[in-house]
């Protein structure tokens, strides 16, 4: 007689047995890892007092000054405009230290020295020698600032003419060592994986920073973040090793005692576009995931003092890789624990990631209308069927991202791919001299 | 960290110098008072609960406390939704909470009958009820000793114990409701709270499906207790999880096959009808006569007082916003009354807790609405109706009852015939009796496939097929007073038992008028 589960009364297949507790366990761990994600995602809805605390307020007079780092490197069409751009930024003191190479790249450099004639506040930097990157870039220009607050600007974006008036007054008020102001990609219409990539970034510079500067456990991004330069030059500066400095940075100086505070105000973000080909942007990943596996494996993060603290840095330096696997794994789970007839808790146990990610399909529409009535850029109906439908093909690209950036880092092979940008007509993926 | 009540955290002060005085503040403490305040409703509203909650009420009133207890039992035992073919009458995540507290106890070997086992899961649904509503109730910023007075009234009315010691899903859906309605009332409007509301609530529909009538009312204490900028996150999580934890049910079926009809098996489909559209109306609740006025007669002879208390208290909690959305609550479900359709007697259960809510939370708010001398405007109905109510009705009304069910013993038929059958029944011998005693006979030895639910023996084909000459293959038939009144509708299906006791004799007989129970032997040479 077969019972309503299902399963036989005449012994059980061991390998449904088998398959029916994987199949278990993996669904619970991504139903956990799902909405982890997805309660990190909304943090700045939690409570009504966490979304006040995530927007600026009034700005103080300013009291600091500041030594913006630009590191160039084949910016040709963009460099000129950023920098004049930057000299009109609404703050009384700050310098603008571009840092190209002194050896090669000629152009960029031949372009970073008519602007240190035509701008008062900028001056060259150059770097020399084998493996440039970007954190050798800071580090060369950092022994130059003068400033009290050194930034890290990319020589692409385009930041808000108030952005420093803003930092300033966060510094001041808060006390805070570090602060992180927004970044925003802004073309979500290019393309279906352009669109998920820029709601990626309001979750993260909107809720997840947030959230992580809370538990003082951050891990910068490499864009329009600003630092203590007393507290910089006590640590050293950035790890030339990494292939993710930024966050290296911000887990090293969190494990120091750094205090962060994050900023995103949408009339202050620094916007930026999306890699130009999906080759760019899973090349762009891999470094980002394999710089936050090389954080993870330099350990500075076990020295965090709480248990609380150190969970949440190693899940979040792990959670890249570990992310991209839920995509891919929930539909999985359900057709194996079907395929293979397993008893129907079982099966039914195994819809739930994927009952999961609809859920938080139906909560990043509703982020794409706020992002879109936030920034003015209003959102069509193809657009909110791109975003469904692009769900889970992008976890796919994220987890073809994942599995190589495990292979290079188990490779040992740290070489420094700079992401193009469409923003000039010519795509130049260098790889850093060996 | 997260605050469960409203209150504001005392200011601290200097040991030394105000020493008296700090020591009479701490004592005050307001989060102090609802803690003592809340141990005080949920011990009393447990102890009156489960002072006789074995004997009163009779476990022979209805089928149904012994159908969720061996379902329950099924589950356990079995791995099986139901010691029958489970037909998606109801969802089952009702009893099996039930066999959830019979596993981790072993509530079905240490108790004396199965239905104890079931009980012992409505005193928790009960004390986890009153905890809920007090905090629902201070959570809409009124003083700790109304809130305490929501719950006492609830704990304490007669129709309100009668019911909720019975084994029905919807005491175990109500608790959950009330968690759901404490947590979207979250002061701090947590979007976290907002999302458990969801999840409490989709596990007390699938717990019994009516509770979707309290859906608007909830809906509104969600939207009530957000902040405008986060609420569309609120709602679209809140609608998402309903929907798709909900999906889990049709899913199930589908996985089973058994969502849409079809020959030879049962249907999701077939039980959603059935419970939708072929159930018989009661007729209108004021006609007499009606079924429906039967039910409600027998609630209002259970108890008026906390009914009418909730009905007129009504047009109060509507005109204060923020008692608005237990008024729907309230309100929505004593509307449904007056619709012409099945009114099952436990359909008070979801009432009750809201109507004390209604009754007290917005006499609370008057009490504290006015200032000066125009208070004593609004305070002065408030005591009138406290002293009329506590003084005159309740000592003349709930006393008596009250007394009756804590003490009266019901059940003692039941009991005696069981242990008749047990000692003087051949274990090989068919049976034909009500699902009350399935499970207890079962597990005095009696094969499962010998003890048949009467009800199964007309209405499902695998029953009928180990009967095949009907009621010549019953050996005995129990017939409790409540299968008597089944008994005398023609259309009921019970031939089976009915022409079984037509041809055969009364052996033993234990209780009279509504507590009767008898056993028949069957003759099978009669004609």
């Amino acid at each position: 007689m077969e019972g309503a589960f299902g399963c036989r009364d005449e012994g059980r297949d061991v390998v449904t047995a088998v398959a029916a507790v994987l199949i278990a366990a993996v669904s619970a761990a991504l139903v956990v890892v799902a909405v982890h994600a997805l309660a990190l995602q909304l943090y700045a809805q939690w409570t009504p007092s966490t979304l006040d605390g995530v927007g600026a307020r009034t700005p103080r007079p300013p009291q600091r000054s500041f030594s913006l780092i630009v590191p160039a490197r084949d910016e040709l069409g963009v460099l000129m405009h950023t920098l004049r751009r930057l000299d009109a930024l609404d703050h009384p003191s700050f310098e603008v230290l571009v840092v190209v190479s002194g050896d090669d790249d000629e152009a960029t450099r031949a372009l970073a020295e008519d602007a240190e004639r035509a701008i008062d506040r900028v001056r060259v930097v150059h770097v020399f020698g084998p493996g440039k990157n970007k954190p050798k870039a800071l580090n060369a220009a950092l022994t130059y600032c003068a400033g009290d607050v050194v930034g890290v600007i990319d020589a692409e974006s385009l930041v808000a003419p108030e952005l420093l008036a803003y930092v300033d007054s966060r510094f001041v008020e808060t006390g805070a060592d570090i602060v992180q102001s927004g970044v925003q990609l802004m073309n979500y219409e290019t393309s279906w994986w352009s669109l998920q990539n820029c709601l990626e970034y309001f979750f993260w510079f909107r809720s997840r920073l947030h959230y992580q500067a809370a538990r003082s456990f951050i891990t910068l991004g490499g864009n329009t973040v600003f630092f203590s330069r007393a507290k910089l030059l006590e640590h050293n500066g950035w790890d030339e090793s990494c292939l993710a400095e930024d966050c290296e940075i911000g887990v090293r100086l969190s494990v120091a005692g750094a205090t962060t505070s994050v900023l995103y105000e949408p009339s202050l973000v620094t916007r930026e576009e999306t890699p130009s080909t999906v080759k760019a942007l899973i090349k762009q990943r891999v470094r980002w995931m394999q710089g936050f596996l090389q954080t993870f494996r330099k350990g500075e993060w076990r020295a965090l003092p709480t248990r609380g603290q150190r969970l949440l840095a190693g899940y979040t330096l792990a959670m890249p890789v570990v992310q991209a696997a839920t995509g891919v794994f929930a539909p999985l789970a359900i057709v194996v624990a079907i395929a293979l007839k397993t008893p129907t808790p079982v099966a039914l146990f195994s819809f739930l990631p994927l009952l999961v990610i609809i859920a938080t399909t139906a909560v990043y529409a509703l982020v794409l209308a706020e992002f879109s009535a936030m920034y003015d850029r209003p959102a069509k109906l193809r657009h909110y069927l791109a975003l469904v439908l692009g769900m889970i093909p992008y976890q796919l690209l994220l987890s073809v991202a994942a599995v190589w950036a495990l292979v290079r880092y188990l490779r040992g092979d740290n070489r420094w791919d700079k992401t193009a940008h469409a923003g000039r007509h010519l795509e130049l993926v260098l790889e850093g001299a060996q | 960290m997260t605050a469960l009540l409203p209150v504001a955290q005392p200011a601290r002060r200097d040991e030394a110098p105000q020493r008296h005085r700090a020591r009479r503040r701490r004592v005050l403490d307001p989060r102090r008072l609802d803690l003592a305040l809340i141990a005080l409703v949920v011990i009393v509203a447990g102890v009156v609960h489960a002072w006789g909650m074995f004997r009163y009420p009779s476990m022979t009133i209805t089928d149904d406390e012994g159908t969720y207890v061996a379902q329950a039992w099924a589950v356990v035992n079995w791995g099986q939704l139901g010691h029958y073919t489970y037909w998606y009458d109801h969802p089952p995540l009702g009893w099996i909470q039930i066999a959830a507290w019979g596993w981790i106890t072993d509530g079905f070997h240490r108790s004396a009958n199965a239905i104890q086992v079931g009980r012992e899961v409505m005193l928790i649904a009960k004390m986890v009820a009153a905890a809920a509503m007090y905090v629902l109730a201070r959570r809409l910023r009124v003083q700790p000793v109304f809130a305490a007075a929501a719950v006492l009234l609830f704990a304490l009315s007669p129709l309100a114990l009668h019911y909720s010691r019975m084994v029905f899903l919807d005491n175990l859906a109500v608790a959950w409701l009330l968690i759901a309605f404490a947590l979207a009332a979250s002061p701090h409007r947590r979007l976290a709270a907002h999302v458990g509301a969801a999840a409490c609530f989709t596990v007390a529909v699938l717990t019994k499906e009516t509770a979707l009538l309290l859906l608007p009312g909830l809906v509104y204490q969600l939207l009530q207790g957000s902040d405008p900028r986060t609420r569309r996150y609120s709602a679209t999580l809140f609608g998402s999880v309903v929907l798709l934890g909900g999906l889990l049910y049709p899913l199930f079926a589908a996985l089973k096959n058994e969502l849409l009809t079809g020959p030879g098996h049962v249907s999701l489909q077939y039980g959603v009808s059935f419970q939708l559209l072929n159930r018989v109306g009661s007729g209108n609740i004021f006609s007499p006569g009606s079924p429906a006025n039967g039910v409600a007669t027998s609630w209002i002879e259970l108890d008026w007082v906390l009914l009418a208390l909730g009905l007129i208290a009504l047009p109060l909690a509507a005109i204060f916003r923020r008692t608005r959305p237990i008024a729907v609550a309230l309100g929505l479900q004593m509307a449904l009354l007056l619709r012409h359709g099945y009114l099952p007697d436990p359909y008070v259960i979801a009432m009750l807790p809201f109507a004390a809510l209604v009754a007290t939370v917005p006499a609370g708010l008057l009490w504290g609405r006015f200032h000066g001398r125009r208070r004593w405007l609004a305070r002065g109905p408030v005591v009138a109706t406290v002293l009329v109510v506590v003084g005159l009705v309740l000592p003349a009304q709930w006393a008596p009852k009250l007394d009756a069910q804590l003490v009266s013993d019901p059940n003692a038929s039941f009991v005696q015939a069981q242990d008749w059958i047990k000692a003087n029944v051949p274990r090989t011998d068919t049976l034909l009796v009500s699902d009350t005693q399935w499970v207890d006979l079962v597990e005095a030895g009696f094969a499962p496939e010998k003890v048949v639910w009467y009800f199964k023996a007309d209405t499902d084909p695998e029953v009928q097929a180990r009967l095949p000459t009907a009621w010549r293959d019953v050996d005995y038939v129990v017939f409790t007073a409540d299968m008597d009144k089944i008994a005398e509708d023609p259309t009921a299906d019970m031939q089976t038992a009915r022409e079984a006791r037509r041809h055969g004799r009364p052996v033993a007989s234990f209780g009279s008028g509504n507590q009767e129970i008898t056993v028949y032997r069957v003759d099978k040479n009669a004609a």
